[in-house]
């Protein structure tokens, strides 16, 4: 949420960004972030959101797999039946929701950051090819996105995983082979731009070999974007890796996810509508959280925003 | 405009030719389709093979991709592994019903997000203003999935207002309609609200203020239409995604769809169905994409004059 009359802080940092300037000021971005409320608030739950994958399944004493039919379908806490033992209830086998819910985070955590890393460098570094070389790379690299881009991906998805297998690995391959597009994309543009800027034809004309040019003067102007687009997609993927298990094609037992979670719990929804209310809660807590920051990082780090003032 | 016309739909075919390879391969590769068929009964050795000669499942891939290809420019779409029928035939069912989730979805979304972004725009700050920007932070955070299942919960299960799945009369559209099209709704509004900041400020607005006219003209005939191009571009996309997102909603409401049929092909391992709802899909995809272009190239006078 982008706010009409920008807070002063917020568009120093910009100026600096635009300025090309390669240290940025961490302590202003900081200062930026605290004074946004919203975005504050969204850190708070992403960090909330780490530390509970991190932390969590070393913290809480109990098996997220331990079957105890004899408990099963026990009600929150809260609630009539329940016991403060299972403060979040127990699924249909009996297993504790707190635990599962925890466990969930990490797998979420787990997969949403390693597609999110991996598939950031794949698209830095076609977008670097595809901007340096020029010509031909660049053409093939273009088709190839907007090819993939030509169909809905969830499709594509579905019948990979199927043949694959659910595990925690091809998930994160199917979501790499989603989201290197973006990043390819946007870090093209960006680059083709920055090639143009000043201080980039001085330093080839003071005679810069080209990687010193590459890793000197273009990566570090181009790395506000790709944490931009980085926090944005990290949404997407979360969301993406509980979709895909929820219709059955991504994580399977033993692993946790929250979108398989979320499937069990349909055929409750009458009387135990703990079972799909929880999990659910806990992803959207989390896309709220990461969506809030990226809207900060788009505002402050987002060198086409700066730009356009 | 002919020459970008014809390139678009050139590169439309490679696209299509590519999404089709790769799916061909994927059924390749995914063990003995005739296996699939002949799940129930025990033929022998000697007529599997008959049928996998009769079938062409025999031949090299680039023959078998080659078949695919020729039939589909005659309309034959391969078959179905499952229904014993061909593709197209099943595909041609079931679209209309994906079709017509997706303009419903999209009606909802477009009837509240132009107001809501206009309003915001127009009175930043206010109430209202907030209001709208809570329903469109949320809106773009529920996961589908999960606002499915919890509209059922309220309106099907507990109050019993809506029924919980099936195509059965009007009011089986509306809640597959609203979980569809909560996340566009939210995209189109944000999108607008942004473009009308920058448009309200331009001079062309002072102008209209300082001739007298009252606020809500000026919103919306001298500034909305200006606003509207980069929305334009958002709702080609936010239509392209409802196809995908119809994937997930259809599951869940047992909307007798694409969506839902693409789910059970693959996991009931139909791969030619698979291949003939990608290529169809494919296909609405692109063409929506391609009205979307070619639409803002009307729109924008820049690239039309220019």
């Amino acid at each position: 949420m982008s706010s009409v009359a920008q807070s002063g802080t917020a568009s120093a940092v910009r100026e600096k960004v635009a300025a090309g300037r390669r240290s940025t000021g961490l302590r202003l971005i900081v200062r930026s972030l605290a004074r946004d409320r919203a975005a504050s608030l969204g850190l708070a739950l992403v960090v909330a959101w780490l530390a509970m994958g991190l932390v969590g399944p070393f913290v809480l004493p109990g098996d997220p797999n331990g079957q105890e039919l004899a408990d099963a379908l026990r009600p929150p806490a809260w609630l009539e039946g329940g016991v403060r033992e299972q403060p979040l209830g127990t699924d249909h086998l009996g297993r504790d929701m707190l635990v599962r819910i925890v466990y969930g985070a990490r797998t979420s955590m787990v997969i949403g950051v390693s597609a999110v890393v991996l598939a950031a460098t794949a698209g830095a570094l076609a977008a670097l090819f595809a901007a340096e070389w020029g010509g031909g790379v660049d053409e093939v690299l273009m088709r190839v996105a907007d090819i993939q881009l030509s169909v809905p991906f969830i499709l594509l998805a579905i019948t990979v995983l199927a043949l694959l297998g659910g595990s925690m690995g091809s998930m994160v391959l199917v979501l790499v082979l989603a989201g290197w597009v973006i990043y390819a994309r946007v870090l093209r543009s960006e680059l083709l731009y920055l090639r143009e800027v000043e201080f980039v034809q001085g330093a080839r004309a003071l005679g810069a070999s080209r990687l010193r040019v590459i890793f000197r003067h273009l990566l570090p102007n181009a790395a506000g974007l790709v944490v931009v687009v980085a926090t944005l997609e990290l949404a997407n993927v979360i969301i993406l890796e509980a979709a895909l298990s929820f219709l059955g094609v991504g994580i399977g037992p033993p692993e946790v996810s929250w979108g398989t979670m979320l499937a069990d719990g349909r055929d409750y929804l009458t009387t135990e509508w703990w079972l799909a209310t929880l999990p659910g809660v806990a992803i959207t807590v989390t896309i709220l959280g990461v969506n809030l920051v990226g809207d900060w990082a788009r505002d402050v780090l987002d060198p086409r925003t700066a730009r356009s003032e | 405009m002919k020459a970008y016309l014809q390139r678009r739909i050139l590169f439309s075919l490679i696209a299509l030719a590519g999404v089709t390879v790769v799916v061909s391969a994927m059924l390749h590769i995914s063990g003995d389709p005739v296996a699939v068929m002949l799940q129930s009964g025990i033929a022998s050795q000697a007529e599997r093979e008959a049928l996998r000669h009769e079938l062409g499942f025999d031949k090299p891939f680039i023959l078998q991709y080659v078949d695919f290809v020729r039939g589909a420019i005659r309309g034959d779409l391969g078959l179905s592994l499952r229904f014993r029928q061909p593709a197209l035939t099943i595909v041609r069912e079931r679209l209309p019903a994906t079709l017509q989730l997706a303009a419903a979805a999209m009606a909802f979304a477009l009837v509240v997000a132009v107001p809501v972004g206009i309003l915001s725009a127009a009175r930043p700050r206010s109430l209202l203003d907030y209001a709208g920007r809570l329903l469109t932070l949320f809106g773009q955070s529920i996961p589908l999935f999960w606002l499915g299942i919890m509209l059922v919960m309220v309106f099907a299960v507990r109050l019993r207002w809506l029924p919980s799945a099936g195509k059965l009369d009007a009011t089986s559209l509306v809640l597959p309609a609203v979980t569809l099209g909560l996340y566009p709704m939210a995209r189109i509004a944000r999108t607008l609200r942004a473009s009308m900041f920058e448009v309200l400020p331009h001079e062309y607005c002072l102008t209209a203020r300082s001739k007298g006219l009252s606020e809500r003209l000026v919103v919306i005939r001298h500034a909305l239409p200006n606003a509207l191009l980069p929305v334009v571009t958002v709702i080609g996309l936010q239509f392209g995604a409802l196809l995908g997102g119809a994937v997930v909603t259809e599951t869940i409401f047992a909307w007798p769809g694409l969506g839902w049929l693409s789910v059970q092909a693959v996991q009931a391992r139909d791969f030619p169905l698979v291949r003939a709802i990608v290529a169809v899909v494919s296909m609405l995809f692109i063409l929506i994409n391609l009205l979307t272009d070619l639409l803002y190239a009307y729109l924008n006078p820049r690239i039309r004059l220019g």
